[in-house]
């Protein structure tokens, strides 16, 4: 499978998920103007991932900034990748990371913890 | 018509008592929308408010941006643009829209912003996940959490005001909101 790699801009995030690290990785801004055509790709590559086997993967996000209809599609990402958990082909794991201070985005990242059966472990730095 | 230097004095004698951040009157572009944030944030890093504050303010004023940018349309019998002001006062941050907006439409937003404004946060933060669940995205790219969103993060109300443009078919409508130097 093919590394999906989308650079950051000042408004959308960087994306990297490869199946050969078994590391997805999102991080910076996302506050697009149209989520769905920019997280179509991420799905896309979701949807082939889930065809594979026997790969323990872990979903880093790193957010600083997201805007609500980000956090829809951040959803969207999540419960897909719940499918694929509970389905049993492949097991997942996701990291959240954010800014220590930034209460925000914690109450953020937990009310996702509380929402997908993926174990789930958020770290502030 | 021309702009007397007397109303031109009045404008910068209302942003300078009003110690406006940034005063925005036009088209609300997405390439506007991140020039505008790029400047709010950069004003408000080097005055050196609480990096807490500035996130919020930096997340209320994405979706009081992007609310705009999404239902915008040009009423062109009063020809009434949007707006956006961003104010610091002693307390607190004051963000405000300005927009034309449908009739039809306005007693559906008054709703949605009264319903979030009677609800406490833990209320609010269960109906922000009850809606984001339940959530499609629209053709203009929302989730239908702005109000919510903006309710949570600001921790006060949501205050609105509607002013008649003399037409027919648009009003314009007012979205106010206030976030605290100290949480």
């Amino acid at each position: 499978m093919e590394r999906l790699i989308i650079q950051a801009t000042e408004d959308t995030p960087g994306i990297d998920f490869s199946l050969e690290t078994k590391e997805f990785k999102i991080t910076g801004r996302s506050l697009p103007e149209d989520v769905t055509s920019f997280y179509q790709p991420v799905l896309d590559w979701l949807d082939q991932f889930e065809a594979s086997s026997g790969n323990q993967c872990t979903l880093n996000i790193s957010l600083e900034y997201f805007n609500t209809a980000s956090s829809k599609l951040i959803l969207d990402i999540l419960m897909k990748l719940e499918d694929i958990h509970v389905e049993g082909k492949n097991t997942m794991k996701v990291i959240w990371t954010h800014d220590a201070r930034d209460v925000d985005m914690h109450e953020a990242a937990e009310e996702y913890s509380e929402l997908v059966e993926i174990p789930f472990e958020i770290i502030g730095t | 018509m021309n702009l007397s230097l007397n109303s031109f004095k009045q404008i910068h004698s209302i942003m300078n008592e009003q110690d406006a951040v940034l005063v925005y009157s036009g088209d609300f572009g997405q390439d506007i929308i991140k020039s505008m944030l790029k400047y709010a944030e950069e004003k408000l890093e080097s005055s050196g408010i609480d990096d807490l504050v500035r996130r919020k303010i930096f997340n209320v004023m994405v979706e009081m941006l992007q609310n705009i940018s999404k239902h915008q349309f040009v009423d062109d019998k009063s020809g009434a643009r949007s707006i956006f002001i961003l104010v610091e006062k002693e307390n607190d941050f004051q963000l405000i829209t300005g927009n034309p907006i449908r009739q039809n439409i306005i007693s559906d937003v008054k709703s949605r912003i009264d319903r979030v404004n009677n609800m406490d946060d833990e209320e609010l933060k269960i109906y922000y996940k009850e809606t984001r669940l339940a959530s499609r995205i629209s053709e203009v790219g929302g989730a239908g959490l702005g109000f919510i969103d903006i309710a949570r993060k600001s921790g006060n109300k949501i205050e609105f005001e509607t002013f008649s443009l003399g037409s027919d078919q648009y009003d314009f409508f007012t979205l106010k909101t206030r976030i605290n130097k100290n949480n």
